[in-house]
């Protein structure tokens, strides 16, 4: 029988040839490539490449094909780096953060056991793998680039060759930035929190140089000239490409100092996370997000319990309360950062950019699903609350009243400071005309996400035909954004207000009354979602079985 | 390999998730040759400690060797064989495949070992099968398999026992007992107190803390109820 092979020499140190893991992953590739559908593949190429598509045709017609003139030609080359550079150090920021946390190689779990666990160097079999991604993401981004380089020469006079290569130049670039930042910050080479607080400090540099005039542009403009190269050329922004170059390559070689820990987290997790975006799972993303970035609860609470005579009256609101007390700080940060976002984006729209008004709903709406844990929780762990004297229903619209509270202050703290960096009666005006449609939209828009996830209590006969399918998807997605995002109409109506020089108060609040109308008919479909399923179902003749009561 | 030599050290070793202490700080040294179970309730420390062992969990505060090396080495990796509690197998390799690219890895694939084996495992039928294919108990036994099939002088394995079958269970036993009559030496984690007596030396952990360090026979006080009569 032969014996089981043992190292018992010290001298162990012996490196299995790196032609070994080279024939064997060439050997499975062979394999993936024999096994793969061939038609699927086909299929998702073609279902990709159609969107493409429509995505182009959607932005170039947002962008329109009216020349502009020579001095808003200027404007627009003279701001569009500066822009670039607040996208720009945004995303080399994230690149630092997923870098962090183990990114930016998501390897299979089986690889990280068994071959970084293994005699070789890690360096050596991690390579390749950052080669690929490098060539994929950097690819990638050249195309987007040299798309918004065409869509940018829609508007301006000349050919579009040059802008369609020098936004190709551009995205790239930014690509292999990012990377090489998460590279590098994964590598462990620098220390993390040194690298995150220079990310944050460019990203700060960025905005304040965006916002306010005299303060010289930060490095990441160099992007956005090589972006609008054709029209004004800037030798120095060169510069951005070997700095990228250099970067990629620095992360790279230390890419062998990866966190094995952090790797294992993340392999586990991001097929998950991939998984739960083509199923359209919001709340699977937000959870393995939050785990992904190792977010756990506090054990002590933030906020004081409620009065004992208090919470037997409300005991629903004490335990939302009590979860909300348990935030960690980075949830904290992020509900009060998002706020900020949306405060400062309604500042944009009350001073002429309306389409900010997505940005501000997009963030309210992400406010509403962090401040609606509680209700998510119970819907999470059906056992618990159907086992409960109450009706759902009832039980959903009790669980809106926390994070209404919730969302309340922190539109309150955000509106406080937008409106407090040039304060001015109108701007408190629209604050308090505004924020309370605000907030009820946010909660509602975001319930509808959580409790959509939630099995009804009589079977989906008249919704689950094919027809039906695609449309409810769509809203299923769109539709609760969209509805923080109509919390902000009431905005537009004071602006057009001031502009007429007439009094805001009237129009904004006599909009925001319908707006405050639709979230309490969200809150109603909440609470009698059952019986309109039930009712559905009844009428289409379908058996009320299934589901709980 | 000298009986003298050092095999596990392990000194000031700690892990802390946010304000939980997962292992507070340990001192532990397993000499060449030695057989350890690890034995404590849920969530006392035995498979972090073994993952940190393993490599594949950073240590909050501490350190650890095998045979010297830091357990993130080249070297260390050569050493130590880790079979993890949930088996980690690659979807689109058979049994045979993952034997030869596990064995590959750590030098040179002998596929009369590997043959052997599969053969104790009862794997021989489904030599050619894809693991993905198989029930928990017969992923455990491949995975049982890769962690025996290359070369080491140091074998962690956390709750190796789980979802085996008699047949199962007696080959690992006996795999154990040769590992440690051929120099090894193996620190086993389990909750099964009938496997306790087969090892020389028992640690027991409780919420993070090391409470025993004796005989393995001494440990059956530390057990639960519950335990004893699962065994």
């Amino acid at each position: 029988m032969p014996e089981i092979p043992l190292s018992v020499t010290s001298d162990a140190a012996v490196v299995a040839p790196q032609s070994n893991v080279t024939a064997l992953r060439t050997a499975r590739r062979r394999r993936e490539l024999g096994g793969r559908d061939w038609g699927e593949l086909a299929y998702r190429v073609y279902t990709t490449s159609l969107g493409a598509l429509v995505a182009v045709v959607f932005l170039s017609g947002l962008v329109g094909d009216d020349r502009l003139d020579p001095e808003q030609a200027a404007s627009l080359v003279d701001r569009l780096p500066t822009w670039i550079a607040v996208l720009g150090a945004v995303v080399v920021a994230l690149g630092v953060r997923s870098g962090r946390r183990g990114g930016p190689v998501a390897l299979e779990l089986p690889d990280v056991f068994h071959l970084l666990l293994a005699p070789v160097s890690r360096g050596g079999v991690l390579r390749r793998p950052v080669a690929s991604l490098v060539i994929y993401r950097v690819g990638g981004a050249a195309i987007v680039g040299g798309l918004a380089g065409s869509l940018v020469d829609q508007r301006l006079d000349g050919p579009a060759a040059p802008w369609v290569f020098s936004g190709g130049v551009a995205g790239a670039t930014l690509a292999a930035l990012v990377l090489g930042a998460a590279l590098v910050a994964g590598s462990r080479r620098i220390p993390g929190l040194l690298l995150t607080a220079v990310a944050w400090l460019l990203v700060a540099w960025s905005v304040a140089a965006a916002l306010v005039d005299g303060i010289p542009t930060s490095p990441f403009a160099a992007v956005g000239d090589l972006l609008v190269w054709p029209e004004q050329s800037a030798p120095l922004a060169l510069l951005a490409i070997p700095a990228a170059v250099a970067l990629v390559v620095l992360g790279a070689l230390g890419i062998g100092g990866l966190s094995i820990e952090l790797a294992v987290r993340r392999t586990a997790l991001v097929g998950q996370l991939r998984f739960a975006v083509t199923q359209q799972d919001v709340r699977a993303v937000v959870l393995l997000r939050r785990q992904l970035a190792s977010e756990h609860h506090r054990r002590r609470s933030w906020i004081p319990r409620l009065p004992q005579g208090l919470a037997d009256r409300a005991p629903v609101l004490a335990r939302d309360l009590a979860s909300t007390g348990r935030w960690p700080l980075r949830r904290v940060v992020r509900v009060l950062v998002a706020g900020l976002i949306a405060a400062f984006a309604a500042r944009g729209v009350w001073s002429g950019t309306t389409p900010l008004i997505v940005v501000a709903g997009l963030a309210t709406y992400l406010v509403g699903l962090d401040a609606l844990e509680p209700l998510a929780q119970e819907i999470d762990h059906p056992t618990l609350p159907e086992s409960m004297p109450e009706w759902r229903g009832k039980l959903a619209v009790q669980h809106l009243l926390g994070p209404t509270i919730i969302v309340f202050i922190v539109g309150l703290l955000a509106g406080t400071v937008a409106v407090g960096v040039g304060p001015s009666s109108e701007g408190w005006e629209v604050l308090a005309a505004v924020l309370v449609p605000v907030v009820l939209t946010a909660v509602t828009g975001a319930a509808i996400t959580v409790i959509g996830d939630q099995p009804t209590a009589a079977p989906d006969v008249g919704l689950a035909q094919p027809e039906v399918a695609g449309p409810r998807l769509l809203m299923r997605l769109a539709w609760p954004p969209l509805v923080a995002v109509i919390g902000f109409v009431p905005l537009l109506v004071a602006r057009s207000a001031a502009a007429d020089q007439v009094p805001l108060l009237g129009p904004t609040l006599a909009v925001s009354a319908p707006v405050v109308a639709l979230a309490l008919a969200i809150a109603g479909w909440a609470r009698f979602r059952d019986d309109i399923h039930r009712a559905i179902a009844e009428s289409t003749g379908a058996s009320s079985a299934g589901g709980a009561a | 390999m000298s009986s003298d030599e050092i095999a596990v050290s392990v000194e000031e070793l700690s892990k802390r998730y946010g304000d939980v202490d997962a292992l507070a700080p340990l001192d532990l040294e397993v000499p060449a040759g030695e057989s350890v179970v690890l034995v404590g309730h849920n969530g006392s420390g035995k498979s972090t400690l073994l993952g940190m062992l393993a490599g594949v969990l950073e240590p909050t505060e501490g350190t650890a060797a095998i045979h010297g090396c830091t357990v993130d080495s080249i070297a260390a990796r050569r050493h130590r064989s880790w079979l993890p509690d949930t088996p980690v197998l690659y979807d689109d390799l058979s049994v045979r495949e993952h034997l030869e690219y596990v064995s590959r890895l750590h030098g040179d694939c002998d596929e009369a070992v590997n043959d052997d084996l599969v053969e104790r495992l009862g794997l021989v039928d489904r030599y050619d099968d894809l693991p993905s294919q198989f029930s928990r108990g017969l992923r455990q036994k491949t995975a049982i398999a890769v962690a025996f099939c290359r070369p080491f002088s140091v074998l962690l394995v956390d709750e190796p026992f789980v979802g085996l079958d008699a047949a199962g269970r007696s080959a690992m036993l006996e795999l154990l007992a040769e590992s440690v009559d051929n120099g090894a030496s193996v620190v086993v984690a389990t909750h099964d107190p009938a496997v306790i007596e087969r090892f020389e030396r028992g640690v027991v952990l409780e919420n993070g803390v090391l409470v025993h360090d004796g005989p393995a026979g001494s440990v059956h006080e530390y057990l639960t109820v519950d335990d004893r009569r699962s065994g």
